[in-house]
């Protein structure tokens, strides 16, 4: 019983940090049908920005986060602006968009690797305590603090995409960005909303990860590619499927590894990647269409 | 009302409009007929400016048009039908219905609803189902009624009887002409189903080949006999 509860505890961390990674990224693809693997390193360099702010300049934690949130919502944007748009605007595949999110991938992490160095980082902020223990499986109150700072977000992100107009308007260009063209709506504004939304959803996913592990400058990729895998087993068009989608793979992950060596925990995530791609690329929550 | 004025273009090297010239009536119901591949879908494409016109002006009340940003169409009162996929299947009817609404405000939104909700009942009883749920015939309302939210004066209709029973098409036809006799809409409806959209149309204009080839009345269409050039070209 202790276990299985240390396995749901463990896999609810993950999944709740996978799942921060790829409300962003889902939010992005949704909107503009292409693949932003950079993602993932605006993540690490929300983690590293907060790091500048906080131990090297010394500014107050909580202020270096907004002022972390804003800087990332703004390269977030002008990516888009002056990277992804006028490729767009030229035409290009989405296949040409992926290739240049990766470029962009490895030109933020080796910045990264320029500036900060290759040697790990941590904020040193909270002092390491002991776990909580419940019927024997112990958690961290930072732990607590991450699942419940996430699952508050992902409600105030749902709320927001179904309440408010511009969430309205996001839902519809990312369901028919044609018709939504036809019907007034501005694409270009809705494609810079969902990439400043997303990166400011990347860069507390990076401050609460750089709590929880260390910041190197390679952080990302793995992210992403979680990121990535729990979109996909979810829906990579629906956000709340990439929510779920990302807190089972968490799960099944930390299940898996407690049978096998933690070394296949990647391995898992990918088995689960490429079976979901064959079987049902459209996730367990793919939007419905009627004519599919 | 609307002024087409040899207009021209191309999809790639290919010249699909090759000098196009009509002209609308206001209140009217217009229909296009033509074979498939004679370039109607893009001359009402060319009108809303989703392809680039190569050649020729478009002038809307006078004033021209022609390249005009869709916002700034859509400002001007002319709103846009397009076959296929033709509502926000994952939103509901009501937000359908509000993303036609655009930038109104409250009271204007209620005054909408009541407008599109009177002509079409069946989609106030549905208004929180979302789209993909409607049948095919209230699939073609909705799309109709987000249309109207914009208060329209020219309604480019691309095809609105694809994929509808007999009985529906009827029923299709029918609103073009309510929402032309309540709300003196005036409309352009590409149209393959030719025995019942001639009932209701005021004038209609043969497309052959990239050029308008015949124009006249209903009347005028069928004792001209060059009707069967729509489905022999």
């Amino acid at each position: 019983m202790a276990i299985l509860l240390q396995i749901l505890f463990n896999g609810l961390i993950a999944g709740s940090i996978y799942a921060l990674v790829a409300v962003g990224f889902s939010l992005i693809y949704s909107t503009g049908r292409f693949m932003h693997f950079a993602h993932g390193a605006v993540v690490a360099l929300g983690a590293y920005l907060q790091y500048w702010f906080f131990n090297l300049i010394g500014i107050n934690f909580y202020l270096s986060f907004i002022l972390t949130l804003f800087s990332v919502s703004l390269i977030g944007y002008l990516m888009h602006r002056f990277v992804y748009k006028p490729l767009k605007d030229r035409g290009s595949s989405s296949a040409v968009l992926l290739i240049v999110s990766v470029g962009l991938m490895i030109v933020i992490e080796n910045f990264i690797l320029l500036i900060f160095g290759a040697n790990v980082k941590s904020y040193s902020f909270l002092e390491i305590r002991k776990g909580i223990e419940i019927a024997g499986a112990l958690i961290t109150p930072l732990q607590i603090f991450i699942i419940a700072i996430s699952v508050a977000l992902f409600l105030l992100l749902y709320f927001f995409m179904k309440k408010s107009k511009l969430g309205r308007i996001i839902r519809a260009v990312s369901d028919n960005p044609e018709l939504a063209r036809i019907s007034g709506i501005n694409a270009h504004f809705v494609h810079s909303a969902s990439f400043i939304i997303g990166s400011a959803m990347a860069s507390l996913a990076g401050v609460l990860i750089a709590l929880e592990q260390n910041l190197e400058p390679t952080m990302g990729l793995n992210l992403i590619v979680k990121g990535f895998t729990g979109a996909v087993i979810g829906g990579i068009m629906s956000i709340p499927g990439s929510i779920a989608g990302s807190f089972f793979l968490g799960i099944v992950e930390n299940a898996g590894i407690w049978y096998l060596p933690s070394g296949y925990k990647d391995a898992i995530a990918f088995v689960i990647l490429f079976l979901f791609l064959i079987f049902k690329p459209k996730g367990i929550f793919g939007v419905k269409k009627r004519d599919e | 009302m609307l002024k087409i004025e040899n207009l021209k273009t191309n999809y790639g090297d290919l010249e699909v409009l090759k000098g196009v010239s009509l002209e609308i009536a206001p209140k009217s119901v217009n229909i296009l007929m033509g074979p498939n591949g004679a370039g109607k879908t893009t001359l009402l494409k060319s009108i809303f400016n989703l392809v680039d016109v190569t050649q020729g002006r478009i002038y809307f009340n006078g004033q021209d048009i022609t390249g005009m940003p869709t916002h700034r169409l859509l400002s001007f009162g002319i709103s846009y039908v397009p076959q296929g996929k033709i509502n926000f299947d994952s939103l509901t009817v009501e937000e359908n219905l509000l993303i036609g609404a655009g930038k109104k405000s409250r009271e204007e939104v209620e005054r909408s609803f009541e407008r599109v909700y009177g002509i079409f009942p069946i989609l106030r009883e549905k208004r929180n189902d979302y789209a993909y749920n409607l049948s095919g015939g209230q699939q073609q309302q909705l799309a109709i009624g987000r249309v109207l939210m914009q208060d329209p004066r020219l309604i480019l209709f691309d095809e609105p009887s694809l994929g509808l029973s007999p009985k529906l098409v009827r029923e299709v036809f029918h609103t073009i002409k309510d929402i032309k006799d309540r709300f003196g809409v005036t409309c352009i409806v590409v149209e393959h189903n030719l025995k019942s959209v001639l009932k209701i149309a005021d004038y209609g204009f043969i497309l052959i080949n990239g050029l308008i080839s015949y124009h006249g009345t209903p009347d005028d269409i069928i004792s001209s006999g060059e009707i069967k050039k729509v489905f022999t070209g």
